[in-house]
């Protein structure tokens, strides 16, 4: 890397907005009222599927430190382009028809040949030998909607942008 | 998100939850908490596997815990899932499997260091992180449902034992008594980690047993970083305390020191000190008394007694009335053992003069490391005994002379471990006599616990990384696996639909093993992709 010709003041800039991209939304100033974005959470049925504390479903993953471990262009990606550089493992969504005629549907939270761990709508998990499982359907994109470009308003956007930035553990 | 809103709430009042009335039935097919059962027994009902089929022991899994080097965690199984601890990290596994269902992990977390193990109420399973936060997941999918700072890393605690759980209690202990800390055990709130009470293990300048202390009592070590045991019918836990800091530099520290490398029993509901009683006044040789009080009722010395019974670091092997905290009796753990001629009739060691460490090193028996340590004892009741891993091994105790300075990794000398032979050992607790004892080869380094079952097998690990299968009468060897790897941790075992497996934690990962069956092939369902 070729060395620079910025000041102090200009390198620290630059380190900051790297950080910005790449270190934790909670640790960011992000612009947004978390407030507002806390309702917009709730009225756009997230805890539908992801849990933040305990409240919420356990189908999708936990948002409880999302602000704490992601950056907060991640964050903002994964709710407009959600089934963009989709890394399945741990977040597929799956249906299987049982051998003896039982019917699941939810997430894979592991799959193989030989087993497969679904947690299911209800928060239960199935820890399957992939021989008893006679039928298995796998969606290609994500489970989360794909349309929250147009449902969410900008400010909606930035608000509830702000509400998971503050999410953290720590 | 649209598609999920409707089924939640009810289904979710339908499933399984762990109670502490599971917890206090000890363990079935699951292993609810780190010991097995509430009395401290690593002990287990099941019969699949036994003194006549363990020959048949094959592999089943084996789980990768991510970046582990040293486990020290023994895993507790819930439903057929297993989960196993690391540093600021847990990991629920398929108990039959072997395959990942979830992890959490903490990379914030200020401080490191080995974890021993989780715990579990409700849906909830809970582990402390190395910088005091007690943290309780979701045991399903791993979400955090909440997170509760419980201590102070910047005064010296950190945060190693698995939590034990009792009705709606936490119960958490301290660690870093080897670098100056003042130990506790608290009580949390299992719903949302506030503190219900905490009893330090030094008292505060002016309280009782204060005056067993010098200048350093603020930072007098005792830690409690081992889970202890409990006695529902008494509402009393039984925990073991560290040793006094300075370590190995006694001087600024004249008396006792109360009260560390003690067993202390506590009211479960105020936290209240019932009784202690001290193995090691004023230890200068860092044999803390983290080893396990085991809750057995048997008959000693002629009667019967509600015992607890502890094998301790310092080379000797102890039974109290756990109601009254008396002495009952105490028999050599180990043959070399050059610091006391016995215990006197109080219970007090009788000390050979000149067996402190000095700045030229003095050399004693057992070494630093103990005559045994933190890894898991079980007792059976159906053999009637108790097995401990034993350490045969000396070691040169050096004293520093410089000024004690707490938190800055000075703990007042140091100790070599020279040689060593660790012995499995099968001890009577009617008479404190061994019954059998199977040496094994190997460097003294072992810290692999046990665990026992009503097939009649003892499972360990031994010093040479192998894990090992011994017919629980006799000691006879029935089983071997080589890991490839030591063991610092210790063994379960569980059942997932009818078959029992037994586990146990490497250095780096999870074995999980059962009778041999013939391979299954298999035969991949009819799968489309929705597009």
């Amino acid at each position: 890397m070729p060395p620079t010709n910025l000041t102090d003041d200009q390198t620290w800039n630059l380190v900051a907005f790297i950080h910005a991209l790449t270190g934790p939304a909670s640790e960011q100033t992000i612009p947004g009222d978390p407030s507002a974005g806390k309702q917009v959470y709730a009225s756009s049925g997230c805890a539908g599927c992801h849990a933040i504390r305990g409240e919420g479903a356990l189908l999708a993953p936990d948002l409880s430190n999302i602000g704490g471990s992601r950056p907060l262009p991640v964050i903002r990606e994964a709710i407009l382009e959600p089934s963009k550089d989709l890394f399945y493992l741990g977040s597929e969504a799956v249906s299987v028809t049982l051998k003896n005629g039982r019917k699941l549907e939810g997430t894979a939270r592991n799959r193989s040949n030989y087993s497969l761990q679904l947690i299911d709508k209800a928060g239960n998990l199935h820890l399957l030998r992939m021989n008893d499982v006679k039928e298995m359907a796998i969606r290609a994109t994500s489970p989360m909607p794909g349309d929250y470009a147009k449902r969410l308003s900008k400010d909606q956007l930035r608000d509830l942008l702000a509400y998971l930035a503050a999410q953290s553990t720590r | 998100m649209r598609y999920c809103l409707l089924l939640l709430a009810s289904a979710a009042a339908l499933m399984a939850q762990v109670k502490h009335e599971d917890i206090l039935k000890g363990p079935r097919a699951d292993w609810l908490t780190y010991a097995g059962n509430y009395q401290g027994w690593r002990y287990s009902p099941l019969t699949q596997i036994t003194a006549a089929n363990a020959r048949m022991i094959a592999p089943k899994w084996v789980y990768r815990v991510p970046d582990a080097k040293r486990l020290a965690s023994s895993p507790i199984v819930y439903d057929g899932v297993l989960y196993i601890t690391d540093t600021n990290s847990i990991y629920a596994v398929d108990a039959r499997s072997g395959r990942q269902i979830w992890q959490w992990a903490d990379p914030r977390a200020k401080s490191q260091g080995v974890n021993r193990g989780s715990a579990i109420l409700g849906n909830r399973v809970y582990l402390t992180t190395a910088d005091n936060f007690l943290v309780a997941l979701d045991r399903r999918s791993g979400g955090v449902i909440f997170m509760k700072k419980f201590a102070d890393e910047k005064k010296g605690t950190t945060s190693t034992s698995a939590p034990l759980i009792v009705k709606d209690k936490v119960i958490v202990g301290s660690a870093g008594g080897d670098s100056g800390m003042r130990g506790f055990v608290a009580a949390l709130s299992a719903d949302d980690g506030h503190e219900i009470w905490r009893t330090y293990t030094v008292p505060a300048r002016g309280e009782p047993g204060s005056e067993s202390w010098g200048d350093l009592i603020e930072w007098g070590g005792g830690a409690t970083w081992l889970s202890g045991t409990y006695d529902p019918e008494l509402n009393t836990l039984f925990w073991t305390t560290g040793n006094p800091w300075p370590d190995f530099a006694g001087a600024t520290r004249k008396g006792d020191n109360l009260y560390t490398c003690s067993l202390v029993s506590l009211d479960l509901d105020t936290g209240k000190m019932k009784w202690h009683f001290q193995f090691t006044p004023h230890d200068t040789h860092d044999w803390d008394a983290q080893s396990w009080p085991i809750l057995v009722d048997t008959e000693i010395n002629g009667k019967p007694r509600k015992a607890v019974l502890h094998a301790n670091r310092n080379g000797f092997f102890y039974a109290l009335d756990r109601v009254t905290g008396e002495f009952l009796r105490a028999t050599k753990l180990i043959d070399n053992l050059t610091w006391a001629k016995g215990i006197d009739a109080k219970g007090r060691p009788i000390e050979i003069p000149g067996q402190d460490p000095t700045p030229e090193g003095n050399w004693v028996c057992p070494s630093v490391k103990g005559a045994t340590n933190w890894m898991g004892q079980s007792y059976n009741p159906l053999t009637g005994l108790l097995y401990v891993i034993t350490l045969e091994q000396c070691g040169r105790y050096n004293m520093s002379s410089q000024v004690p300075k707490p938190m800055s990794n000075f703990s007042g000398g140091g100790a070599t471990e020279e040689g060593g032979q660790v012995i499995i050992r099968a001890l009577d607790p009617k008479t404190g006599k061994r019954a059998w004892e199977y040496p094994v080869t190997g460097a003294g380094r072992m810290w692999t616990g046990t665990v026992s079952t009503a097939g009649g097998v003892l499972f360990t690990g031994d010093d040479d990384g192998h894990f090992v299968a011994l017919d629980a009468k006799t000691g006879k060897n029935l089983w071997h696996f080589n890991m490839g790897e030591l063991s610092t941790a210790s063994p379960i075992t569980y059942s997932v639909d009818g078959k029992q497996f037994v586990a146990i934690a490497s250095a780096t990962s999870v074995f999980s093993f059962g009778l041999f069956e013939p391979a299954d092939p298999a035969t991949p369902p009819i799968t489309t992709v929705v597009k």
